[in-house]
């Protein structure tokens, strides 16, 4: 855990206000406007702990524990031949004060939201001060015994 | 404490809210829209 700062750009008044109100308490500390190539654009100024990992992620179908390597953002797991990998529900955990992890826009709840994981999948964790980091969540079945 | 934004057309109209805000003032964000200025105003409650 280390907080840092973190500078987020947004190219809407709405997008940047719902980040402002999306800023756990004490994190928020600046908002500025300003032009780039005569386009509008949003400084937002957050100030909180940076760490956005996973860090358990499993299924009660899995065959092992799962390989999550944080500088590849990446996890790998396998589950048991015959599992229906299009509607896997994932025990998961997150950064102690990450804000809040989703898929494709969806935030997800441990146990009991579920995905199809039929290709790999991108999770969003976002951390306290607003920085986010793309995890790709790949699932393999196993061969048949 | 959760942070809210609220969008002004006019600073007129910015200026009553302020002084009308119990809440904690953060911060005042004006910005362009379009052609006409707009007041963002940043408040926090616990």
């Amino acid at each position: 855990m280390t907080d840092a700062f973190a500078t987020l750009i947004f190219t809407s008044a709405s997008d940047a206000g719902d980040a402002v109100e999306d800023c756990p308490a004490g994190v928020f500390q600046h908002l500025e406007s300003y032009y780039q190539a005569c386009k509008q654009k949003f400084m937002l100024v957050n100030y909180g702990d940076d760490a956005a990992e996973i860090a358990t992620f499993s299924f009660t179908e899995q065959t092992g524990a799962a390989t999550i390597d944080s500088e590849d953002a990446t996890v790998d797991i396998e589950v048991e031949f015959g599992t229906d990998v299009t509607t896997l529900v994932a025990t998961f955990t997150v950064s102690t004060d990450a804000r809040h992890a989703k898929v494709g826009g969806v935030a997800q709840v441990s146990e009991t939201t579920s995905n199809d994981f039929t290709s790999a999948v991108t999770y969003q964790v976002t951390a306290e001060n607003g920085t986010t980091k793309d995890w790709t969540v790949t699932v393999t079945v196993a061969a048949e015994a | 404490m959760t942070y809210t934004v609220e969008i002004y057309e006019s600073a007129s109209d910015a200026e009553t809210a302020i002084e009308a805000e119990t809440d904690t003032l953060e911060q005042v964000v004006p910005y362009h829209e379009g052609t006409a200025l707009r007041f963002m105003v940043i408040t926090s409650a616990t």
